[in-house]
């Protein structure tokens, strides 16, 4: 009951302002993976699939942009994954691709074991990070571009674990807010059991996103959107109905995440810096 | 006239595979018997150049801007291209070649420097703008930002530009129901253009990536009536040939004299009062 009342939520009042031309903006996406599988000379791509609504999501764009031989899902629970690896299988056998699975838990035990990391978010980053060591070598050993999966609300948030769910080779979803991801999916026609369960980090069992964030995505998108995309200021945001914890809230965590959205700064010593006034762009990676 | 609208991706930082492009592009457009075809802002170098600027910018009488004359033997060529001057200052220039030689340029005026856009960075802006003849249309050339400026519009039809070529390198930014939300703006701004002034506009965009940043095309010819007359569809590299008639501007202006009400003073008064 209560599942249903969220996905009746997130398809019938996703804010006018967030919805897109669903049709237009997966061509684009689309697009975009091939055009960087093609400038680069990537012949295969991976994704780190959880069984969420991003990584699912991702898959099927990416399964659309390219051919099922160039395609690897990489699926990699802790333990037994409790819905996720149904999830994860329903989208492997949905789309016909390959799921490789690596399970985490002997690796990730051990190691926390070894180092005596019991808390909660410490141990959730360990797995994130072992989840990208393992995605980045499938990577080399498949000569494979690392498709990610973090999508706007995230990294603007900073809701992802800094070199381990957010690296990646491109992120054809970091420009597209969570609401938009739902609408996306319904559009891809994801499977309605991996779009209606409450998105989670699982970082540990229970937990879900909306509750560590203490906001729905509705409410953090629209507040995201009109203070990002249309550059409300806090003030104008409390004028326009927002709570002011909240608006407080969600910028104090986009000013604090700053740091997750660069490369390491570097003290500038020089008279061209990288990052900072060294620019070129990637295509230059093939000029002659 | 028979028109050919070159809506390509182009290559960013290779000359050679660039040429070619063209060149295909081209012979496609000779083998229609268009007589002039229309490339996109920079078709020949790519968009953000950066730090790469001076390295890929071309003089105009250089062998590489020589071969690019050489191929307007049988047709008119509309290319854009990084130029730079005797004394290393580049501009975003726009070349119509005929019979083999240039018979215009134009240097981009208005050079975007908000958000994604760093023009004025690298490039130095054009002073001029300068009409010129082909058959009987007095053609007008302008590239992507100058189009959103009236004053560049107001200054062309002052001087009887009929026929305004705008090359562009226009990205996505927000994406509404209907697509690219930028393009009902842009086809407002062509058609709105074209309409008041009784004039064609002949409007090229690119499309491709250039490190995530999305050019969606959408290319287009207003004609002095009002109507889009071709349309180019989004994202794809795409060609399309289109026929512009002298006439219909004439029988634009007899059905609907708009030019005999215009009052350019009133533009004088106020830039006097404000300078």
């Amino acid at each position: 009951m209560e599942e249903n009342s969220r996905k009746g939520k997130k398809n019938k009042e996703i804010a006018a302002y967030l919805q897109q031309n669903a049709e237009f903006l997966s061509t684009v996406l689309e697009k975009f993976i091939q055009d960087e599988m093609n400038k680069y000379g990537f012949t295969k791509a991976v994704i780190a699939l959880s069984g969420g609504l991003d990584s699912t999501l991702v898959s099927y764009i990416a399964a659309k942009a390219l051919n099922p031989d160039q395609l690897l899902l990489l699926y990699m629970p802790y333990g037994k994954g409790l819905s996720n690896d149904d999830h994860a299988n329903m989208v492997s056998k949905d789309l016909g691709l390959h799921l490789e699975t690596w399970n985490i838990k002997n690796t990730a035990d051990s190691l926390c074991g070894e180092r005596s990391i019991k808390n909660p978010l410490r141990k959730g980053n360990v797995f994130a990070r072992l989840r990208m060591v393992n995605l980045f070598d499938v990577s080399a050993r498949e000569k494979a571009l690392v498709i990610g999966t973090s999508n706007k609300t995230e990294l603007l948030i900073g809701y992802s674990t800094w070199y381990g769910d957010s690296a990646a080779g491109i992120l054809p979803l970091g420009d597209i807010y969570k609401t938009q991801a739902f609408a996306l999916a319904d559009y891809f026609r994801v499977p309605e059991e991996i779009i209606n369960k409450p998105p989670s980090a699982e970082l540990w069992e229970t937990q879900t996103d909306e509750e560590e964030i203490g906001l729905t995505y509705d409410e953090l998108d629209q507040i995201l959107f009109w203070h990002i995309d249309k550059r409300f200021t806090f003030q104008e945001l409390v004028e326009k109905g927002f709570s002011k914890e909240h608006v407080t809230s969600v910028l104090k965590l986009c000013r604090k995440s700053l740091y997750k959205q660069r490369l390491p700064i570097i003290p500038k010593v020089s008279s061209r810096t990288i990052g900072l006034d060294y620019r070129l762009i990637k295509e230059a990676t093939n000029a002659p | 006239m028979k028109i050919a609208l070159a809506q390509i991706e182009p290559i960013f930082s290779n000359w050679d595979k660039s040429i070619e492009k063209h060149k295909e592009f081209i012979y496609r457009a000779i083998d229609e018997k268009a007589e002039l075809i229309v490339f996109p802002e920079m078709s020949l170098s790519g968009y953000r150049l950066k730090d790469l600027t001076h390295e890929l910018s071309m003089k105009i009488n250089s062998d590489k801007m020589k071969s690019v004359m050489k191929l307007s033997m049988q047709i008119d060529i509309v290319v854009g291209f990084p130029e730079i001057d005797d004394n290393s200052r580049c501009y975003i220039t726009q070349a119509y070649c005929s019979k083999g030689e240039i018979l215009q340029t134009h240097r981009k005026i208005f050079l975007p420097i908000n958000g994604m856009f760093e023009d004025s960075k690298d490039f130095m802006p054009g002073k001029t703008l300068t009409p010129f003849n082909v058959d009987k249309f007095k053609m007008g050339m302008l590239i992507c930002r100058d189009m959103w400026h009236e004053e560049a519009i107001v200054s062309f039809v002052k001087k009887d530009v009929n026929c305004l070529i705008v090359a562009s390198n226009i990205p996505l930014r927000n994406i509404n129901r209907d697509g690219p939300a930028i393009d009902s703006f842009i086809e407002r701004t062509v058609v709105g253009y074209a309409e008041k002034n009784s004039i064609f506009v002949i409007y090229v965009n690119r499309v491709g990536f250039e490190e995530g940043v999305c050019f969606y095309g959408g290319s287009m010819v207003a004609s002095p009536s009002g109507e889009i007359i071709a349309k180019l569809p989004f994202l794809e590299e795409s060609i399309v040939f289109i026929d512009i008639d002298h006439k219909e501007i004439e029988r634009k202006i007899r059905s609907f004299p708009l030019h005999y009400d215009r009052r350019d003073h009133i533009v004088l008064d106020a830039f006097k009062e404000n300078f």
